[in-house]
């Protein structure tokens, strides 16, 4: 698989911060593979957000290098390319919209790229159907829900054809609905082949992602499959970070029940172990 | 219970830009009322009416048709004393924090105290409560800087800044929002002490039904301007029909509850906690599985 991230030593200071304030992002290492879906979980203030806004040259490092694609974001001559490649969305759907329609908004990019008119049709086309907003595209942003707002911000992004999406709490200001809409989206994309890098607070999404990254204190703390992060409860609880509740349940019920997985992390799997177990009782039971 | 009702709200309607183009109605007979000492969540989509509802509750929107009482005063009577009223119930907005603007916490604080022209020993009394009753010690953060804390920390001191007043009622428009999952669930116990120990009535607007379940006593659906549903979490996740047609997600562990249900498991659904879900499982299950 190739890198489409890779970041060696990175330590990070914000400019305005007191010398003597910890680093914001304190020797990070890490590699992105193409079509890694990656979810960032990690207290307020461990970083996260600091080490997102690094993956498309926001942020530059204090020390140690950042590359996208083989390329260091402290060479100016790559920036629009690497903004190009990673794209990014913002916790706030309001403050990323900027036309009077979901059409024009979506072309602001490639228009800024001084694209011929109809491979910007064709890229906003596209774009919006990919978020599934290709109806909605006369419509002005603000009559739209909040959902939608953010599936038009990604589609903003999606038009620049970028191969790795950045959400940064790109759900935690919607409403549960919009949340799923928005979820959907991120699964079908990454499916398309879109590496995704998901900051979020919440567990159940972080569940979604094919790989977790706990950052604590600007550190990588853990770093694994949601089931390998998700058993170090305790390590999680002392970061002020909860595990899924399935997980929870599943680890009670091994308490009562025998050989029941201590590792359940989203209901379909509750439900299939239940039901499994039902099964295998009911097999001998029939048969006595 | 059967007090009289601190918050009474009977037959609400509220028309926002009236007789305009772009009027809008965002409450469509609303009833709603809330006894002393209660812990109230309205919920429901974006635009069902939450809001608006919130802002009648201290005369900051006063009610185009219907009735609204709170703490004894009828805001819906020609000359309410509206000031009473909000003295009486105390708003806390959506992000709150951005309102803070003195530089530091306890001067913040003691804005509104300052403002009612108390002597300076009874402001500072106020503020010593008030922030000790939010769990930030008066020594510590009175002569902080507002724009050196944390997230959770200026929610906290935005809310200190509401009870220096001294309400009977805390208004509070999605004060979970933003915060992560550590910030929000201290909230959410800050909320139960103030009502444990100083009886406030707590009503607050949420999307998080998973997290506030075991605080809340009762729950009020809004849908459409209206409330469609009202009970305590376990009768709402009992029959969560209701709910889930009003685009809400039920918390996973009644959700799950509700799918093994289907799934034949004769388990039952108005469970809050995980630990009570693995009773029940285990319950329905342990005849099969000994």
């Amino acid at each position: 698989m190739a890198a489409v991230i890779r970041i060696e030593n990175l330590r990070f200071r914000y400019p305005e911060a007191p010398t003597d304030a910890p680093l914001a992002l304190d020797g990070i290492d890490l590699r992105i593979d193409a079509g890694e879906y990656v979810a960032i979980i990690g207290h307020n203030g461990s970083g996260k957000s600091t080490l997102a806004r690094h993956l498309n040259a926001l942020l530059l490092p204090t020390h140690g290098d950042v590359w996208v694609e083989g390329m260091n974001t402290r060479e100016a001559r790559w920036r629009l390319q690497i903004r190009q490649i990673v794209g990014m969305v913002f916790q706030n759907p309001e403050s990323q919209l900027v036309a009077t329609t979901v059409e024009d908004d979506v072309a602001f990019g490639p228009e800024n790229l001084g694209l011929p008119a109809d491979e910007i049709e064709q890229r906003v086309e596209d774009a919006l159907r990919r978020v599934g907003m290709l109806s909605l595209r006369l419509r002005p942003p603000h009559q739209l829900s909040s959902g939608q707002k953010q599936r038009v911000a990604i589609a903003g992004v999606l038009a620049m054809r970028p191969r790795c999406l950045v959400l940064d709490e790109a759900t935690s200001l919607l409403d549960p609905l919009g949340r799923e809409d928005v979820l959907n989206t991120v699964h079908n994309l990454h499916q398309e082949g879109i590496t995704i890098v998901a900051v979020t607070h919440s567990m159940l999404e972080a569940s979604l992602a094919d790989r977790v990254i706990v950052l604590a204190q600007g550190q990588i703390a853990l770093d694994g499959s949601p089931r390998e992060v998700f058993r170090q409860k305790q390590r999680l609880r002392a970061m002020g970070l909860d595990v899924p509740p399935m997980l929870e349940l599943s680890q009670l019920l091994r308490r009562r029940i025998p050989g029941f997985p201590d590792d359940r992390l989203t209901p379909d799997e509750m439900v299939a172990a239940l039901e499994s177990l039902r099964y295998r009782v009911a097999v001998p039971a029939a048969a006595s | 219970m059967s007090t009289k009702p601190i918050i009474d709200i009977k037959d609400l309607w509220y028309t926002y830009l009236r007789g305009t183009p772009l009027e809008h109605v965002a409450l469509r007979g609303v009833n709603l009322s809330v006894q002393p000492g209660e812990i109230v969540a309205l919920v429901g989509h974006t635009g069902s009416g939450k809001s608006t509802l919130l802002q009648h509750l201290n005369g900051l929107l006063m009610p185009q048709s219907g009735q609204v009482r709170v703490a004894g005063i009828d805001l819906h009577e020609p000359g309410a004393d509206v000031e009473a009223a909000r003295r009486a119930v105390g708003l806390v907005f959506q992000y709150p924090e951005d309102q803070l603007f003195e530089p530091t916490v306890g001067d913040d604080v003691a804005f509104g105290p300052r403002n009612l022209r108390l002597p300076r020993s009874e402001v500072r009394e106020r503020v010593r409560v008030a922030l000790e009753s939010v769990g930030l010690g008066f020594d510590a953060f009175r002569d902080r800087s507002t724009f050196g804390l944390s997230g959770g920390e200026m929610r906290r001191v935005a809310i200190a800044g509401v009870l220096a007043m001294q309400p009977q009622v805390l208004a509070l428009d999605d004060p979970l929002a933003g915060l992560d999952p550590g910030g929000r669930a201290s909230l959410l116990r800050l909320l139960a002490e103030l009502r444990d120990r100083q009886g406030l009535t707590i009503v607050f607007v949420s999307h998080a039904l998973d997290e506030i379940a075991g605080v809340v006593d009762t729950l009020h659906v809004l849908a459409e301007g209206r409330v469609v549903a009202s009970g305590s979490p376990r009768e709402i996740f009992r029959s969560p029909e209701i709910v889930l047609e009003m685009g809400l997600r039920l918390p996973e562990v009644p959700a799950l509850m509700q799918r093994l249900r289907a799934a034949g498991f004769p388990v039952r659904t108005d469970v809050l906690t995980v630990e009570e879900a693995a009773e029940e499982i285990w319950r329905t299950t342990k005849s099969c599985v000994m």
